[in-house]
């Protein structure tokens, strides 16, 4: 790809993030339900407090024109006003965008990493044990919802065994130290990382294994074991490189996906993380937060996907011309 | 002669000593931290204008009110040292501490309740709103004294001066400010209470740290005090069962899932009714055939609460007796719905043929049933209840809605037959039932969504409220019980026993009957 290629590629992401704003904004607001009488608690709350509450809040505007104020906002750099936590959006999100970031990538990295070392030892393997194994293992993977998964790692590993944490990402009963709380932080995520990472891991193992077995029977890797060269060579260097094309695409797409099952996988660890925060600004109908967490979620996916085709691009020769 | 002297001396002192090392094992031991579940995070981290369960969960540990009550009911000084109420219960005099400072080091006096009752509670609490209507002044002869002055006697006044309704906060950081706007109700909050606050991480904990200025010296034990946001409700059951955390309160313990607990050596459970609450049945008495009290009559001896109480309920609590919860002080003992419409749906089904409400094909009416899918119980009771009325020929269909959704669907746009809830009764019939019953526009969540209106009933629990003697009070709520039990405009369904869970090794608890005070004296026995 061409600067220009890049550009114009760069160039479509602002009406894309539009389109989204457009729609969800429209999605949340329509959704049934009050952010007011949310907020005031579950008690009968003074008609006239309801009447200001939402004054002060501009609900009592016309959808379209809080549509208006709500883009002239944005395209200032203005996320809006939480209505549950009376703060700045950007810092509601902010506060939380560093938690999930720790965990997706945490998924994404041992997801990509597992699925390409399984992936080839199922090729390598094919039709053998441990290609069965792999393709059984994957399948389970795929199907299991995250959710459940992570119930069932609680109960074993956090309540029966006692071995690891179920709740949040720091300790509750100790200040660890420095060292002590990159460790504690570990601790904290192995279960969330592995329930999350799994969907991923799955189709990752399951891309590469198909994509591996297919580019194996090239004739141009037939040609590079007659002439000799090391099986290590021809699998890791020859056809490993070109199988990984079709893995990186999907890995752009993988992104969105882990950010959207993280608001389960948070849900049920207590993880202080983005997904947290969308299911419950989705409980108090927080329309300013929904639409931020929306948009800063659409961002990211699709700037993933962009840096997914920037990669391939740079790995296969092909697409640079 | 000293020398002679140090060996009696040192005799005295062992006998003084002894008893005090053999005490030392019900000894409070300070220090440690304590860990709390909440569901979300806090609304709000001032607690005079909310209702909010966690706010107030949080926040009162924090701030304190003028008093606390025991687990029977009654007031016990906490910022006030005493108080007076005159014969007509027309006048409250409050004697205030004098060695009282807020967390920031400014003095206590009676200028910040004065300030607290006039500005923030009078206008912007949901529920002490209601109270201060009938305040006429409040006085301020010195310092440490504070009178209020009521245009009539209300009966829960007193009640409600405890944290939950009626915490006090600074006037110097809260005078001439927008109070729904305070810079102080989302960081930083100043109160007088035992812990101050440290540290607020969204979605994730607020800490709360030792007043070492608290008013109660060498209280409270714990150096820190973490409120930790749990949302999903079994990782609450599953903080409990891996230590990290110390306390669940009924409100946010899951029942369905205490079996988990009962049997755990390292937990202990507290079933209460100091402030219990009732699960209802509401029913749309403006839709016919259900603005017949005649049918309304007849669904309950069609529904088996038996059941309900077992298999959705865990046998947690009873089955409901009356409009007013049965271990209430204004409970009427004279009437019992299990005896005026026992179980029996042969009865049922002939009192509706009888009414003129014969089945075709089967069906003699259709009924929405809505509920709160999120609610514990509440599914295995929409199905209980929809099995039972379509034994009489009621063709009951379920509809599960989420929190905000019902909140529209039941209380603005009435569109239902029956409608399952919980409330809770705030320990007074003034406070928690009266809503459920009386005169009610459309558009108010957690009112009376039935239509029902009685100019009657809605005198007498206007009565009961408007009085102080609870002698005299309770004549009014007998008279409403005999005839709300005759009209039923809602079937009280189950009489709810609240469960508090927490570490076995955490001592001190439940002095308060409200969950919300007297953490200063909680501490952990052995390490």
């Amino acid at each position: 790809m061409k600067i220009a290629t890049y550009a114009s590629r760069l160039a479509l992401v602002l009406p894309q993030i539009f389109g989204v704003v457009v729609v969800v904004f429209t999605i949340t607001h329509l959704i049934p339900g009050d952010p007011v009488t949310a907020l005031v608690g579950d008690y009968p709350a003074p008609h006239d407090y309801v009447v200001q509450l939402r004054h002060d809040l501009g609900l009592d505007q016309p959808l379209w024109v809080q549509f208006l104020d709500y883009a002239g906002n944005l395209v200032r750099g203005n996320l809006g006003y939480s209505f549950a936590y009376g703060a700045p959006v950007a810092a509601v999100i902010g506060e939380r965008i560093g938690p999930t970031l720790v965990l997706a990538a945490s998924a994404f990295a041992l997801g990509t990493f597992g699925g390409v070392i399984l992936g080839v030892l199922a090729a390598i393997r094919h039709l053998r044990t441990m290609d069965h194994a792999v393709t059984v293992f994957a399948l389970l993977g795929f199907s299991i919802p995250a959710f459940w998964l992570s119930q069932l790692l609680v109960m074993l590993f956090a309540v029966n065994l006692g071995w690891l944490p179920v709740l949040g990402m720091h300790a509750l009963h100790s200040a660890p130290t420095a060292l002590g709380e990159v460790l504690d932080v570990a601790r904290h995520l192995i279960l969330p990382v592995l329930a999350l990472s799994t969907g991923h891991l799955a189709l990752m193992t399951r891309l590469v294994r198909t994509s591996m077995i297919e580019t194996l029977h090239q004739d141009y890797v037939r040609t590079a074991r007659a002439k000799g060269l090391a099986s290590r060579l021809v699998i890791f260097k020859h056809a490993l490189r070109n199988a990984l094309l079709p893995v990186i695409a999907a890995g752009g797409y993988s992104v969105g996906l882990l950010l959207s099952t993280s608001a389960l996988v948070e849900t049920v660890f207590g993880w202080p993380g983005m997904g947290r925060l969308l299911y419950d600004s989705l409980y108090k109908r927080d329309y300013p937060v929904l639409v931020g967490i929306f948009i800063v979620t659409s961002l990211a996916a699709i700037l993933a996907n962009l840096a997914a085709d920037i990669l391939q691009a740079r790995i296969d020769p092909r697409s640079r011309a | 002669m000293m020398r002679r002297r140090v060996p009696a001396a040192f005799l005295l002192l062992s006998f003084l000593v002894l008893p005090l090392a053999v005490a030392r094992a019900d000894a409070p031991v300070p220090g440690g931290t304590f860990v709390f579940a909440i569901g979300s995070d806090p609304e709000t981290l001032n607690p005079a204008i909310t209702t909010g369960v966690e706010a107030l969960a949080v926040d009162c540990k924090m701030f304190n009110g003028l008093t606390y009550r025991d687990r029977q009911g009654k007031p016990h000084p906490e910022l006030a040292t005493d108080w007076f109420v005159n014969k007509a219960g027309t006048q409250y005099t409050f004697k205030l501490r004098r060695d009282v400072k807020w967390q920031d080091g400014q003095p206590f006096t009676s200028a910040d309740v004065k300030f607290t009752f006039d500005d923030v509670l009078a206008k912007y609490h949901p529920r002490a709103k209601v109270a201060f209507a009938n305040v006429a002044s409040v006085e301020t002869p010195d310092a440490y004294t504070v009178v209020v002055k009521m245009k009539k006697p209300y009966g829960p006044f007193l009640e409600q001066m405890t944290c939950q309704d009626g915490a006090i906060l600074p006037e110097h950081l809260y005078a001439g400010t927008d109070i729904l706007r305070n810079p102080h109700n989302t960081n930083d909050p100043v109160g007088t209470g035992p812990f101050k606050f440290q540290s607020w991480t969204r979605g994730d904990r607020v800490v709360m740290v030792r007043n070492p200025n608290y008013f109660r010296k060498g209280r409270p034990y714990f150096d820190t005090v973490i409120a930790k946001v749990v949302s999903d409700q079994g990782a609450r059951i599953q903080g409990l069962q891996t230590g990290e955390l110390d306390y669940v309160q009924s409100f946010f313990l899951p029942k369905e899932q205490i079996g988990a607990l009962q049997h755990d050596p390292k937990i202990q459970l507290k079933y209460d009714t100091d402030v219990p609450g009732n699960y209802l049945l509401f029913l749309n008495d403006a839709k016919p055939p259900l603005n017949d009290p005649r049918v309304r009559q007849a669904l309950l001896r069609a529904i088996d609460r038996k059941q309900i109480l077992q298999q959705a309920f865990f046998n947690i609590g009873y089955v409901s007796k009356s409009a007013i919860h049965q271990k209430l002080w204004a409970y009427d003992p004279k009437v019992d719905l299990t005896k005026m419409y026992p179980y029996d749906p042969k009865a049922a089904n002939a009192e509706l043929d009888k009414l003129g409400l014969r089945k075709k094909n089967g069906t003699r009416f259709t009924f929405r049933l809505v509920y709160n899918v999120a609610q514990a119980g509440f599914p295995a009771t929409a199905q209980i209840i929809r099995d039972n009325l379509q034994a009489i020929g009621v063709a009951v269909t379920l509809e599960p809605l989420e929190r905000n959704v019902l909140n529209d669907v039941e209380f603005t746009k009435h569109d239902f037959e029956g409608a399952i809830e919980a409330y809770t009764t705030g320990g007074d019939p003034a406070i928690g039932i009266a809503r459920q019953y009386i005169t009610t526009p459309p558009g108010i969540p957690f009112s009376n969504p039935t239509q029902y209106s009685n100019p009657e009933v809605d005198k007498l629990f206007r009565e009961g409220a408007l009085t102080v003697n609870l002698a005299d009070r309770k004549k009014y709520y007998d008279e409403v019980q005999v005839l709300l039990a005759r009209e039923l405009p809602l079937i009280p369904l189950i009489d709810r026993t609240e469960v508090d869970a927490a570490q076995a090794n955490l001592r001190g608890l439940w002095v308060s009957g409200q969950p919300y005070d007297e953490w200063d004296r909680v501490w952990r026995a052995g390490k």
